[in-house]
């Protein structure tokens, strides 16, 4: 199953993501949902000086929101405000790595969409 | 048992190098090849607009639109075809019920019940309805099992109740609701029923006169007709006093500069082009239910059901949405396996070749009301075998295994 889902690299993050949890005192914190599902995802990160010191996520969701959301949350750790806004939903698919169905898209963006209203929130 | 998977070529096709185990026909059904063959000959053969020209052609499509709303009409026991009209699909009928009859008849002061199983379709039109005239709308939880708590329901009909929406049979929970007896009850009090026949008429014998409601609604493409095409029924006397929804061509008696006067029933509500070969496939669709017999439809669903219900009762942590009685249900099982998401388990049992559903089905408030934000369903119909079953239930307890 080289084009699955469920790989193993995947399917360890799903069972044990390293950044699910919630922050003591986060500078923003904000939750969406996938309207296809119901489901939904939280975000939390702390920022001192501009930059994301500690990003974590939380939610019921299916395993490609997490992964995808456990993948991203890492990556913005030490970013600056300006470069969290420049990951796109193709840098979200390489780090997946696996082909993924149209409706499934959503799943893995979905974390995108929460980062993206943290810094609108950050910038109000 | 049937077996008539062979008449479906979608069914006896390789997707990705696998068979396909098609458990959604809740969703929409699959097609035989004489329904596809119907519309193909329509557009061969017989195709020009209807109701427009003296020339034969029109003449042999007008004729076979209107053969096809006789025998949708036949089919569901309504007393004159003029009473079936013709519309996109469930969803349009639904909303044609609010949209031509709600806003005309309801207003401030009057109540309206439905049931928070009911499907979005059969549910938003309805608070629309509310928010516009200002006639309340009740929703009713369902039971723990899943059924309609009659005692609830006799508790909130009163003069005031002057429509009730529901669903013959849930997309979720699979459960047929008594609406013969919710129609002689809504007589009673003189309240309107409008029932959601989507999941119903694809699966058992219907006869609106024998339930007695006044709109039943559903769609072809649920019962192995094409998409596009959908059933309004509503009593004669209820169509003749409604308004049109649509103006324009085909739907008028008498036009002027500035006014007109409207066609009879059903034309009234067929403004434009109608969909013709959806008509003719529907109707086609209807023939091919009718050779195998809506009685042994039932009884095929029924067989596997209940074998459904018992291998998916075997899988530890798995957790059956409605009645676990089958006579209570048609041919779908929704669940939910603990600690594993319904969009995890409907990807990994597409790998396998398993087509089943999975998230809120369009239904929002009871899985709401059930603390669930989705789940999986399978759902059943003529060319399922246990065999279908038996791999549905192998691949999930694989699915356990892995996600686990």
């Amino acid at each position: 199953m080289n084009d699955s889902l469920y790989r193993e690299q995947l399917l360890e993050i799903y069972k044990n993501p390293g950044n699910r949890g919630t922050l003591s005192d986060p500078s923003v914190d904000v939750t969406v949902r996938n309207r296809f599902c119901g489901d939904t995802l939280n975000l939390q990160l702390q920022i001192t000086d501009g930059i994301i010191t500690e990003a974590s996520f939380n939610g019921e969701s299916c395993m490609v929101t997490i992964a995808s959301s456990d993948l991203v949350t890492e990556e913005l750790k030490g970013k600056s405000l300006e470069d969290a806004a420049k990951i796109s939903k193709g840098d979200v698919l390489e780090m997946l790595g696996v082909e993924l169905t149209t409706s499934r898209v959503k799943c893995a963006t979905l974390i995108l969409e929460a980062l993206e209203a943290s810094l609108k929130e950050l910038n109000e | 048992m049937l077996s008539v998977k062979k008449d479906f070529p979608i069914l006896n096709k390789e997707l990705e190098g696998k068979g396909i185990v098609y458990l959604d026909s809740a969703a929409t059904s699959q097609k035989p090849q004489q329904v596809i063959d119907s519309i193909s000959d329509y557009y061969s053969s017989s195709n020009a607009n209807v109701h427009r020209g003296i020339h034969t052609l029109s003449d042999i499509a007008t004729e076979l639109y209107e053969d096809s709303r006789k025998t949708v009409a036949d089919f569901i026991g309504a007393t004159v075809p003029q009473e079936i009209v013709f519309t996109k699909n469930a969803t349009e009928s639904l909303n044609r019920v609010a949209f031509e009859w709600g806003f005309e008849n309801l207003v401030e002061g009057d109540e309206m019940i439905a049931i928070e199983a009911d499907h979005h379709s059969n549910l938003v039109p309805w608070q629309v309805v509310s928010e516009r005239t200002g006639a309340k709308l009740t929703v009713l939880p369902v039971t723990e099992t899943g059924e309609l708590d009659m005692v609830l329901f006799k508790k909130s009909l009163s003069e005031k109740v002057k429509f009730i929406a529901i669903s013959h049979a849930s997309n979720v929970l699979g459960t047929i609701f008594p609406v013969k007896e919710v129609c002689k009850l809504a007589k009673e009090v003189g309240a309107v029923v409008s029932v959601d026949g989507a999941q119903a008429v694809p699966h058992m014998q219907v006869n609106v006169q024998k339930l007695g409601c006044d709109f039943y609604s559903f769609s072809g493409h649920k019962m192995l007709g094409p998409m596009g095409i959908g059933v309004l029924w509503a009593k004669r006397e209820i169509l003749e006093n409604m308004p049109p929804y649509e103006y324009g061509g085909g739907m008028i008696d008498e036009v002027k500069a500035n006014t007109a006067t409207y066609a009879s029933v059903p034309e009234r509500f067929e403004a434009g082009t109608p969909n013709v070969s959806g008509a003719v496939g529907l109707a086609e669709a209807i023939k091919y239910l009718e050779g195998i017999g809506m009685s042994e439809v039932e009884e095929h669903e029924k067989t596997l059901v209940t074998y459904a219900l018992e291998k998916l009762s075997g899988i530890e942590n798995l957790k059956i949405l409605g009645p676990l009685d089958s006579s209570k249900r048609t041919g779908l099982v929704a669940f939910n396996i603990e600690g594993i998401h319904s969009h995890d388990l409907a990807a990994f049992l597409s790998e396998q070749g398993i087509a089943v559903r999975s998230g809120q089905h369009c239904t929002m408030p009871l899985h709401d009301s059930l603390g669930i934000s989705s789940s999986v369903r399978a759902s059943f119909y003529v060319y399922n075998s246990k065999e279908d079953i038996d791999y549905l239930v192998s691949s999930l307890k694989e699915a356990k295994e892995l996600l686990s």
